[in-house]
């Protein structure tokens, strides 16, 4: 079958009534296919196909389009033709995308909705969701002077909920991880204090959230507190998460927990492979 | 419905199914033809369209064996399921493409019956006597390309279930032919004497049973040129449930 033959089909298949040459031609010159117009489907790539499926879902103007895994398959290049041609779509269509691939979510959609076994766990703007996700608390810092005092220093900070020292060094420079308490910016505070003890920062770096931390605590956090998340309904606390910045403290609190956790477990994996 | 069907008809003539078919049937038939008329020396066409129904076996199944399994296997039944078109009409516009196929085959084939009426007339101018009839009757044969047609019709929508139950082409050409044939030739059974001229099968309880079960049994009334309208029902019935339990498996599948 040839695009320009499947494409009359769909056209009469869903007994659309505009003028079909025009509609036609106007949905190949959206998604661009109207090169391979008459060529044999099946000799097609991949994303030349993922678009005539695109244009035979665009017959009929309708109202909402559904996206499953669009970009499934295709190469670097494809995909990022596919999302603008999504993101192109979203003017004038609504666009439902599900995928697995988060990144992508960010770069098209206007807003998440993440569910799990059928619930609705998070349903946010992606800008909200963005403003977590930028909201540095987690930081690698390399500081030259003597590991213990600098370790000492850091951990009786205000401000400053975690410190490790990792195992990496650069030239004379130790490594540490440090976590901030939420809505804390420590930075500024770190380095006068640095600079007063004469210990010199010679490198910081940020360690953002990903989108994947984000949707991992929360899709974990629902299974956890299935049972708490219905009590709390119940109380009326669900006003309270739909205003803004009430998921930025849901999941920075849950990974906070989170991570704390962890690192016990790791910790306590440590010392038994000490006592080996 | 109709967008369908015209899908049906052009994927036929572009996939070589259609013109492979038509070809076989067309010069299987011209040459069933030739031998149990012309070199047996015989104007009677009942030899004739008893192997052309025994050919069905084979031949049904080559029209419907991709109706629904290809399209499940290539992932585009969600197309037809999502597609502002009733499920009766999509099993419609396919099996009315097979049967247009089938039909056009049958009808083509006519073009066989010509040499006979030709050598009849032949054989008549040179006969004085002209109180016996000589040469093929119509009637019969009218009769019994109708009934072909309608048993077809049924056997069709047989093949369209089977192909609408499995993914695979092959398995669906295979079932078809098995299911097909029993239902073609139970008839046989009957027929079957022994040493002594007694039926095989003793009872006649079973024999009715088989009788009324054979799609064959039914075409024999049609075929001596009579047009039974409880054959016509029943053909008609026989394709209605299966074509019934084909919309009936889609159904399922649609919201299973």
């Amino acid at each position: 079958m040839t695009v320009e033959e499947y494409l009359n089909f769909a056209y009469d298949l869903k007994c659309c009534k505009l003028d079909r040459a025009a509609h036609l031609e106007q949905i190949c010159t959206t998604v661009k296919i109207k090169e391979v117009y008459r060529k044999v489907i099946r000799t097609l790539s991949k994303g030349y196909r993922q678009r005539v499926g695109i244009a035979q879902a665009l017959i009929g103007n309708p109202k909402v389009i559904i996206f499953d895994e669009p970009t499934v398959g295709l190469d670097p290049k494809q995909i990022i033709e596919i999302r603008n041609l999504i993101r192109s779509l979203g003017k004038d269509h609504t666009v439902i995308l599900s995928t697995h691939i988060l990144q992508e979510v960010q770069a098209v959609c206007d807003r998440i909705v993440i569910i799990n076994k059928g619930k609705i766990v998070a349903n946010e703007k992606t800008e909200n969701i963005s403003n977590v996700m930028a909201t540095n608390r987690r930081f690698n810092i390399k500081i030259v002077g003597a590991q213990k005092d600098v370790l000492a220093m850091l951990r009786s900070m205000p401000g400053v909920s975690y410190v490790e020292s990792l195992a990496e060094r650069d030239g004379d420079a130790y490594t540490y991880l440090i976590e901030s308490d939420y809505g804390v910016d420590i930075r500024k505070k770190l380095f006068y204090q640095l600079a007063e003890r004469g210990w010199p920062l010679v490198g910081m770096e940020a360690l953002g959230m990903s989108l994947e931390d984000i949707f991992i605590s929360v899709v974990d956090k629902s299974e956890e507190s299935k049972s708490l998340r219905v009590e709390a309904r119940a109380k009326g606390a669900r006003r309270a998460r739909n205003q803004s910045g009430a998921l930025e403290r849901e999941v920075g609190a849950s990974l906070f927990e989170d991570a704390q956790r962890r690192r016990t477990e790791d910790a306590k994996n440590e010392a038994e492979d000490d006592e080996d | 419905m109709f967008a369908i069907y015209r899908k049906e008809m052009r994927s036929y003539f572009i996939n070589p199914i259609g013109y492979v078919y038509l070809g076989i049937f067309l010069v299987f038939s011209a040459l069933l033809c030739c031998y149990t008329t012309i070199v047996s020396g015989s104007y009677s066409t009942t030899n004739y369209f008893f192997y052309l129904i025994v050919s069905f076996i084979i031949l049904i199944p080559l029209l419907t064996m991709r109706l629904f399994a290809e399209e499940r296997k290539m992932k585009t039944e969600q197309m037809l399921l999502t597609a502002p078109v009733s499920l009766t009409g999509m099993v419609l516009g396919k099996y009315f493409a097979a049967l247009t196929l089938f039909v056009s085959g049958i009808l083509l084939s006519c073009v066989n019956f010509i040499p006979l009426y030709v050598i009849a007339n032949a054989e008549r101018a040179g006969n004085s006597y002209s109180l016996t009839h000589i040469g093929p009757v119509t009637g019969q044969i009218v009769g019994s390309v109708i009934a072909v047609i309608l048993l077809g019709a049924a056997l069709i929508a047989v093949g369209t279930f089977i192909s609408a139950l499995t993914e695979n082409q092959l398995s669906a050409a295979v079932i078809t032919i098995g299911v097909i044939a029993v239902m073609v030739l139970l008839n046989v059974l009957n027929l079957l004497t022994d040493s002594d001229g007694q039926p095989l099968i003793g009872s006649y309880v079973i024999r009715a049973v088989i009788d009324w079960i054979s799609v064959l049994s039914r075409y024999t009334i049609f075929s001596t040129g009579i047009f039974d309208y409880s054959s016509l029902l029943y053909y008609i019935s026989l394709a209605f449930v299966f074509l019934f339990l084909t919309v009936r498996v889609y159904e399922k599948r649609r919201w299973g």
